[in-house]
C-alpha cells in the first residue's frame, strides 16, 4: 500500500501544473453549469447542463489527464526509472489508471452535487442513482478509451481520428444509430428526464467496452516488458506523419464518395395531391389548392410518366412535383433545385387560360429524362435525341400538331443540303443557333424520318438504347456509354448508318417543304449584331442592330435577351438573362442597357414569337467580347 | 559529372520524397474522387474558376499546410542531426545549400498544382464539346504562375518561421489571425490576401492578375527567404542553439502554453468559418417551406420596356403582362398629361420588380411609380393603377412637391384627384362602387370637412378607404366647379411656397381655393348637395344596410363583441376595431373580423389594461374592399356597480 501511495505522490508532484490546469478547466465547466442552471427557467436546466458537462468537458479532461499520466511519462522515457524500482510494472500502470479515474469521479461528483442542488424539482433517490450510474459508467468508458490511446503514444491522435471517422462512416453509410448505443446512449437526451428505468443494454455494452479498452491498454503497457509502449511514445517521423495524413485524406475521400453515392431521400411536398401509376408518382399543387383539380392533374401526370417509363423501358423515373406559380408568364416554366432530396420540381402558371400545356409537357418530360439519366443525356452525343424525344412522344400520343413541328424543322434548315451528319455531332451549337424549341422541332423531324424507315418499333428500340441504357456515373461510363451512342444504337436498332438516316431526313424535309409551299419563306428570320461604343479607356457601351427578313409589314415587338458571362461560362439560362423589349423597326438599332468593361463577354440574342411556329425564333445565341 | 549544386538539389528532393509523394497523392485523390462520382465526359476545367468560393480557401489550406510542414525542419534539421558540420566540409557554400533547399521545396509543393492541371487537361479532353472547344492554355499557365507566387510566399514565410522551431505553426496561425483581424478594420487589406492569387476574376479569357497582391506577397516571400538566408548562411549558430534551449526551459514552456490560447482561438475561428452554412449564391430564391427539403429557384432577371411616357422595369417572368399593358399605357397616360395641361418630358420610371408587394397596387414617388405587377392579373385594374399613380406623379411635379408639405391636409385631394382620373379614364364602371361609402357616410352625417382636412384623424375615425371615396367625390366637384384650369391653378399656385406655407387644415383650404378665385364654402355646398342627391337616388340600398351594434362580453381574458346587424346582406361582414386610448394612432388599433356568427375578439389585458377601452363596430364589403364604421364609443370590461 505504501508503494502505491508513493507512486500517487510521485504522479501528483510530477503533474502538479497540469493538474492545476485541469482544475481550471473543471472550474470553468462548473461555472458554465451553474450559469446555465440559473439563467434557464426550465426545471430540467441543471440536468441538461450536466449532460453538456459530460459530453463536452469530461472527454477533454480525460484526454488531457491520460496525456499527462501516460504519454508524458513514456515520451520522456521516465518510466524506465520506475521499472528499475522494486515494483511490478502492472502496479505502476494500475496506479496511473486509478488515479486518473478517481480524479475524474471527483470532478463528476461535484458536478452531480451542483446539478442536483440547483434543480428546482429535486430528483428522488432512484432518479439520482440512475443519473449518477449512467454518468459514471459513461465517464469510465471514455476514460478507458483515452487511457488506451495514451499507450499508443504518437499514434494516439491518428487513432482518435480514425475511430471518429469510422463512427461517422458507420452512421452515415448504414442504418446503425450510434447515438442509441453503449456509452452514447447513456448520455442521450433522456439523461435529464429518466426517472424509473435503467438503460441496461447501454450499461452492459459500455461495461463490456470499458473492459475491452482497459484490457487493451494493459496489454499494450505490459507486452514485451513495456517496450511496445515505449516505442510508440517516440516522436513521429515525417514519413509517419505524411502516411497518417494520407490515410486520413483517403478516409475523407471515401466519406465524400459515400456521400455522393448515397441515394437521397425522396422529396415530399407539404401540400398538394399525389397520384401513382406503377412506380411513377406525380404531385400537383395549384394556387387555389383545389384538391379535386390537383388530384386529377396528378393522375394525368402519373399516367404520362408511367407510359413513358414503359415505352422507354426505363429502370426508374423520378417523382415529379408540379407547383403553380401565378406570377409567372403562361409560357414560362422553371425547375427548382431540390437540396439533398430526389425528384423533379417544376413551377408554372398551370391554371392560366393561355398556359401552353403541350410545351410544358415536352419541357418537363425532358427534365425528367435528364434527371433519370443523372444529366448524362445533356452530353452533346445524345442531346439531339433527347431534344427530339419529348416532341416525338407527344406526337405518338397525338398531343401535338405534327405540322407545326415540321414547320419548325423547315425553318431550322432553309435548304436540305445544310443538313448533314456532322450537325448532330455539334448539336449544342445547333441548339444555340436555333433556340431550344426550334432545335427540338428539327430533332423531332429526324426521329420522324427514322419512323418512316424503321417503323415505330424501330424508333422505340433506338430510343430505348440511347435514352434508357444504364450508364454508371463513374469511370465505367467510358466503356459502357458507347453502347448508348446514337450511331451505334441506330445500327443495332435499324441497321442504319447516321449518313443514311440523314438522307432519309433530307427527303422528309424536302417533301414537307413542297407541301408547305411558300409558307416557310414567309416566316421571319432574325439577325442581330452588337457594336461596341468606347466611352473611355475603361468603359464601353453596346448597341444592338437587328434585322428581320422578310421585312414585316407592320411594327413588331422583339425581345433582346442579354447577360454577362462569368468565368468560363459559354451560355446562360433564360432566367439569368436580362430582357429588353424593342419596337421594330423604330428601335432596331438602339443602345443595350448597361456599361461594360473591356474584356467582358456578353451573351445575347434577339427573339420573336412566331404564332405559326407557336414558339420563339432567335437570331442565334452568341457571346460577344467587349474589346 | 553533376555539379555540387545539382547534387545538393537532388539530396534535398530525396529528403522531401514523402512530401512529394503527398503532393502526388493529393492530386491523384482529386481525380479518383471525380472518376468515382462523375461521368468522366462531363468534367471540365472548373478548378480554374474557383474564385470567391470555399474551394479557394481549401486550396490555400493545402498549399499552406504542405509548405509549412515541408519547411518546418528545412534548416534546423541539419543542426539537430549534426549533418551541417558534414555539409560545411563539402566544397559548397551555405548559400548554395540554402538555395538548393528552397528550390527543392518549391518544386515539391508545385508538383501538386502541376499534376492537378495536367489531370484537368486530360479530363477536359474527354469532356470537350462544340460549346467548350477552348483549351484555356493561357489561363492554365497564368494559374500555375500565380500558384508559384503563392507557394514562394508560403515557402519563404515557412522557412523564416521554421527558425522558431515548435513556435512556427503557432506564429503562422497568429499571422493568419492578425491578418483577418486587420482586414476587418481595413477592408483594403483583402486585396493583399493570399486567397486572391487563387483563380482571380477572368476577363477576356485570361485572369485579371492581382498585381498588388503578386508584388506584395512575392516580396514578402523573397524578403523572408533573405532573412532566413542571412541567419543560415551568415548568422551565428549560437542564436539558434540558444533559442532551442529556451524552448526546452520552463519559461519557454510557459510561453508555449500561453500562446496556445490565441492559437486555439484561431482554430475555432477557422473551424467555425468552415462549419457555417454557405448562404445561397446570389440571384437564387430559396423556398424552405415547400416540402421536406430546401428548394432553390434561380431568380428571373429584370426586363426593360420603354414607351413614350413610361420606362418599365419588371421581372422577365411577367413580360406578357407588361407587353399587354404597354400599348394601352401611353394612351391612358396621355389623358392624364392632357388633364393637367402639361407635356411629357423624360419617361416616368415604372418599377414593377417588387414581387412581394401585396398590400398596395401602386406607389408614386418623384418621377417614378412602383407597380405591384404580380398581384394584379387584371389588365384594366393595372391600367387604372398606372393612371392613378401617374396623376400623383404629375400633382407632385406641377406643385413642385409643395403639396407634400401639407400632405395631411390635402391627402384627400391628392388621392381624390388620382382616383377621380382613374375612374374617369379607365375604371368608369367602378365609380359608383367607389363613391358609395362617401354617400352613406354623408347620409349618416358621420363626417365634416374639418375631418376631411385632417387625413390622419379621418383614417382613425372612418378607415383609410374613405379617403379615396370622399376624395374622389370632392375632386369631381372641384373639377366641375373650378374646371381643369382651376385644378392646374391650385397645383401651380405660387402661394403654396409663400402665404399658404404655414397654414394647415380648413384655413389652408379656404386660402388655397380663394387664391385661384373660387370660394370653398360654395364648392363644399356643391359637394354635399351632390352626395345628398346620390343618397336620395340610392335610398333603398342605404336603408338596407343595418347600423351595427354590439353585445360585449368578457370570457377567459378575451373581450368578445357579438355584432348585432340584423338583415346584413351578403357580401357584407361585421368588423370591430379596438383601442385602449381615444387618441391612439391607426397603427395601435386592433382590428377583428366576425366571420360566421363568431364574435370579434380582443385580448382584454392588452386592450383594456385598466378595464376601459374604445370600440368601433362596422360592416365591411370584402368584394368592393371598403368598410362603413359607426363612431367610436367607450366601453368597459367590468359591469357597472348596481
Amino acid at each position: 500500500m505504501k508503494t502505491w501511495l508513493i507512486l500517487v505522490r510521485k504522479e501528483v508532484r510530477q503533474h502538479l501544473w497540469a493538474l492545476a490546469g485541469l482544475l481550471l478547466i473543471c472550474m470553468l465547466a462548473y461555472l458554465n453549469l451553474v450559469a446555465y442552471s440559473l439563467t434557464e427557467a426550465a426545471p430540467s436546466a441543471p440536468l441538461q447542463a450536466l449532460r453538456a458537462f459530460l459530453i463536452v468537458y469530461m472527454p477533454l479532461t480525460a484526454l488531457l489527464l491520460s496525456g499527462r499520466l501516460v504519454v508524458a511519462e513514456y515520451s520522456a522515457g521516465t518510466q524506465v526509472f520506475l521499472e528499475g524500482l522494486p515494483l511490478a510494472r502492472v502496479t505502476m500502470v494500475t496506479v496511473k489508471y486509478l488515479l486518473g479515474l478517481v480524479l475524474l469521479f471527483l470532478a463528476l461528483a461535484l458536478a452531480l452535487t451542483l446539478a442536483f442542488s440547483f434543480s428546482s424539482v429535486q430528483p428522488d433517490l432512484r432518479q439520482s442513482t440512475i443519473i449518477a450510474l449512467r454518468s459514471a459508467v459513461y465517464l469510465w468508458t471514455i476514460y478507458s478509451f483515452f487511457f488506451l490511446g495514451g499507450f499508443l503514444g504518437r499514434y494516439r491522435f491518428p487513432f482518435y481520428g480514425l475511430v471518429g471517422l469510422g463512427f461517422l462512416l458507420l452512421t452515415y453509410s448504414t442504418d446503425v444509430d450510434l447515438s442509441r448505443w453503449g456509452p452514447f446512449a447513456l448520455v442521450d437526451n433522456t439523461l435529464a428526464f429518466e426517472r424509473s428505468n435503467l438503460p441496461w443494454m447501454a450499461l452492459l455494452w459500455s461495461a463490456a467496452l470499458l473492459i475491452v479498452l482497459t484490457s487493451a491498454a494493459y496489454a499494450l503497457a505490459l507486452i514485451r516488458e513495456g517496450s511496445v509502449a515505449a516505442l510508440t511514445a517516440q516522436k513521429m517521423s515525417y514519413r509517419e506523419k505524411i502516411a497518417f495524413t494520407m490515410v486520413f485524406m483517403a478516409f475523407l475521400t471515401t466519406f465524400t464518395y459515400l456521400d455522393e453515392r448515397k441515394d437521397p431521400e425522396p422529396f415530399e411536398l407539404v401540400l398538394g395531391s399525389s397520384a401513382h401509376d406503377g412506380y411513377a408518382t406525380a404531385t400537383v399543387l395549384t394556387a387555389y389548392e383545389s384538391e379535386e383539380t390537383d388530384h386529377q392533374m396528378a393522375q394525368e401526370w402519373s399516367r404520362e410518366l408511367a407510359a413513358m417509363q414503359r415505352f422507354l423501358d426505363l429502370a426508374w423515373v423520378p417523382q415529379v412535383f408540379i407547383v403553380e406559380r401565378t406570377d409567372l408568364d403562361p409560357d414560362l416554366f422553371e425547375q427548382g433545385q431540390i437540396q439533398d432530396a430526389s425528384g423533379v420540381l417544376a413551377r408554372a402558371h398551370i391554371t392560366h387560360p393561355d398556359f401552353r400545356a403541350g410545351a410544358f409537357k415536352a419541357w418537363l418530360l425532358r427534365r425528367v429524362l435528364l434527371d433519370a439519366s443523372r444529366q448524362r443525356l445533356e452530353e452533346e452525343t445524345y442531346a439531339w435525341v433527347l431534344d427530339g424525344f419529348s416532341l416525338y412522344w407527344l406526337d405518338e400520343r397525338s398531343q401535338i400538331d405534327r405540322g407545326i413541328l415540321m414547320l419548325r424543322a423547315l425553318w431550322a434548315v432553309p435548304q436540305e443540303d445544310e443538313l448533314e451528319a456532322a450537325l448532330l455531332g455539334r448539336w449544342l451549337s445547333v441548339r444555340e443557333q436555333l433556340g431550344q424549341e426550334v432545335a427540338a422541332g428539327l430533332a423531332y423531324s429526324g426521329l420522324a424520318a427514322l419512323r418512316q424507315r424503321c417503323g415505330p418499333e424501330g424508333v422505340q428500340d433506338f430510343l430505348r438504347r440511347v435514352l434508357a441504357t444504364p450508364v454508371p456515373r463513374d469511370l465505367r461510363a467510358l466503356w459502357t456509354a458507347p453502347a448508348a451512342r446514337p450511331v451505334r444504337a441506330l445500327q443495332e436498332a435499324c441497321g442504319l448508318s447516321l449518313e443514311e438516316l440523314v438522307q432519309d431526313w433530307k427527303a422528309l424535309l424536302a417533301e414537307n417543304r413542297r407541301q408547305s409551299g411558300l409558307l416557310v419563306e414567309s416566316l421571319p428570320r432574325l439577325e442581330m449584331d452588337l457594336e461596341v461604343e468606347a466611352f473611355s479607356s475603361l468603359s464601353r457601351g453596346l448597341r444592338h442592330r437587328i434585322t428581320v427578313t422578310p421585312r414585316p409589314a407592320q411594327a413588331l415587338l422583339l425581345e433582346v435577351r442579354y447577360g454577362r458571362l462569368q468565368g468560363l461560362e459559354v451560355r446562360k439560362e433564360p432566367q439569368k438573362l436580362h430582357l429588353q423589349v424593342v419596337r421594330y423597326p423604330d428601335r432596331a438599332e438602339d443602345a443595350l442597357p448597361g456599361t461594360y468593361t473591356p474584356g467582358e463577354r456578353v451573351y445575347a440574342a434577339a427573339q420573336l414569337y412566331v404564332p405559326l411556329l407557336r414558339c420563339n425564333v432567335v437570331s442565334g445565341w452568341r457571346a460577344w467580347e467587349v474589346d | 559529372m553533376a555539379s555540387p549544386f545539382r547534387v545538393l538539389v537532388g539530396k534535398e528532393l530525396l529528403a522531401f520524397r514523402p512530401f512529394l509523394a503527398f503532393s502526388v497523392f493529393l492530386a491523384v485523390l482529386d481525380s479518383v474522387l471525380v472518376l468515382l462520382t462523375e461521368y468522366p465526359t462531363r468534367v471540365r476545367l472548373d478548378f480554374l474558376t474557383t474564385q470567391h468560393s470555399d474551394s479557394a480557401a481549401v486550396l490555400f489550406f493545402i498549399f499552406a499546410a504542405l509548405a509549412l510542414a515541408l519547411t518546418s525542419g528545412i534548416l534546423l534539421r541539419e543542426y539537430d542531426e549534426r549533418t551541417l558540420e558534414f555539409l560545411d566540409g563539402l566544397p559548397v557554400s551555405r548559400s548554395q545549400l540554402f538555395a538548393a533547399k528552397v528550390l527543392a521545396a518549391l518544386g515539391t509543393v508545385m508538383a501538386y498544382p502541376l499534376l492537378a492541371s495536367l489531370e484537368g487537361l486530360v479530363m477536359h479532353a474527354f469532356a470537350r464539346d462544340s460549346l467548350h472547344q477552348a483549351w484555356h492554355l493561357g489561363l492554365l499557365a497564368q494559374s500555375l504562375w500565380l500558384d508559384g507566387v503563392l507557394i514562394l510566399f508560403l515557402i519563404g514565410v515557412g522557412t523564416l518561421l521554421s527558425l522558431l522551431r515548435r513556435f512556427s505553426w503557432m506564429a503562422a496561425l497568429l499571422m493568419i489571425f492578425s491578418f483577418r483581424l486587420a482586414a476587418g478594420w481595413f477592408p483594403a487589406l483583402e486585396g493583399y490576401s493570399p486567397l486572391v492569387l487563387i483563380a482571380p476574376p477572368i476577363r477576356g479569357g485570361l485572369y485579371v492578375v492581382p498585381w498588388k497582391a503578386v508584388l506584395a506577397l512575392g516580396s514578402i516571400g523573397l524578403l523572408s527567404l533573405l532573412l532566413a538566408w542571412v541567419q543560415f548562411a551568415r548568422g551565428s549558430d549560437w542564436l539558434l542553439i540558444a533559442w532551442g534551449r529556451f524552448q526546452r526551459s520552463t519559461p519557454g514552456k510557459i510561453l508555449l502554453v500561453l500562446a496556445l490560447f490565441p492559437v486555439l482561438g484561431v482554430c475555432i475561428f477557422l473551424l467555425a468559418s468552415f462549419a457555417l452554412e454557405d448562404p445561397p449564391p446570389a440571384g437564387v430564391q430559396v423556398d424552405s417551406d415547400l416540402g421536406s427539403a430546401e428548394v432553390r429557384f434561380p431568380d428571373w432577371k429584370t426586363a426593360e420596356l420603354r414607351t413614350q411616357l413610361y420606362e418599365f422595369v419588371y421581372p422577365s417572368n411577367l413580360r406578357s403582362r407588361v407587353l399587354e399593358l404597354a400599348p394601352v399605357a401611353d394612351a391612358a397616360g396621355r389623358k392624364v398629361f392632357d388633364f393637367f395641361q402639361t407635356e411629357p418630358g423624360e419617361p416616368i420610371a415604372v418599377d414593377a420588380t417588387a414581387n412581394d408587394a401585396t398590400h398596395y397596387a401602386g406607389l408614386a414617388e418623384w418621377q417614378s411609380i412602383t407597380l405591384a405587377l404580380a398581384h394584379q392579373p387584371d389588365l384594366k385594374e393595372l391600367e387604372g393603377t398606372l393612371v392613378h399613380e401617374t396623376a400623383h406623379v404629375l400633382i407632385d411635379e406641377l406643385s413642385n412637391r409643395r403639396l407634400r408639405d401639407h400632405f395631411n391636409t390635402v391627402r384627400v385631394f391628392h388621392e381624390g384627384l388620382a382616383s377621380y382620373l382613374e375612374h374617369d379614364f379607365v375604371l368608369t364602371e367602378k365609380r359608383a362602387q367607389l363613391r358609395f361609402p362617401a354617400i352613406v357616410l354623408r347620409d349618416r352625417r358621420l363626417f365634416d370637412f374639418e375631418l376631411m382636412a385632417d387625413s390622419t384623424r379621418l383614417e382613425a375615425e372612418l378607415g383609410i378607404e374613405v379617403i379615396y371615396s370622399l376624395g374622389e367625390r370632392l375632386a369631381a366637384t372641384l373639377v366641375k366647379g373650378m374646371g381643369q384650369d382651376g385644378i392646374v391653378c391650385l397645383l401651380r399656385n405660387p402661394d403654396l411656397a409663400a402665404g399658404l406655407r404655414h397654414l394647415q387644415g380648413v384655413p389652408f383650404w379656404q386660402a388655397w381655393i380663394q387664391s385661384c378665385g373660387h370660394d370653398l364654402e360654395s364648392l363644399l355646398g356643391d359637394f354635399y348637395l351632390a352626395l345628398d342627391q346620390d343618397a336620395r337616388r340610392l335610398r333603398g340600398q342605404i336603408d338596407a344596410l343595418p347600423r351595427p351594434r354590439g353585445r360585449i362580453e368578457v370570457e377567459e381574458g378575451n373581450i368578445l363583441v357579438y355584432v348585432l346587424a340584423p338583415g346584413l346582406p351578403k357580401p357584407w361582414e361585421p368588423v370591430c376595431r379596438f383601442k385602449s386610448d381615444p387618441q391612439a394612432s391607426v397603427d395601435d388599433v386592433h382590428v377583428s373580423y366576425a366571420y360566421l356568427e363568431e364574435p370579434c375578439r380582443a385580448e382584454a389585458q392588452s386592450i383594456a389594461p385598466n378595464g376601459t377601452f374604445y370600440l368601433q363596430i362596422g360592416i365591411t364589403n370584402f368584394d368592393a374592399g371598403y368598410t362603413l364604421y359607426e363612431p367610436w364609443f367607450p366601453a368597459t370590461t367590468t359591469p357597472a356597480a348596481q
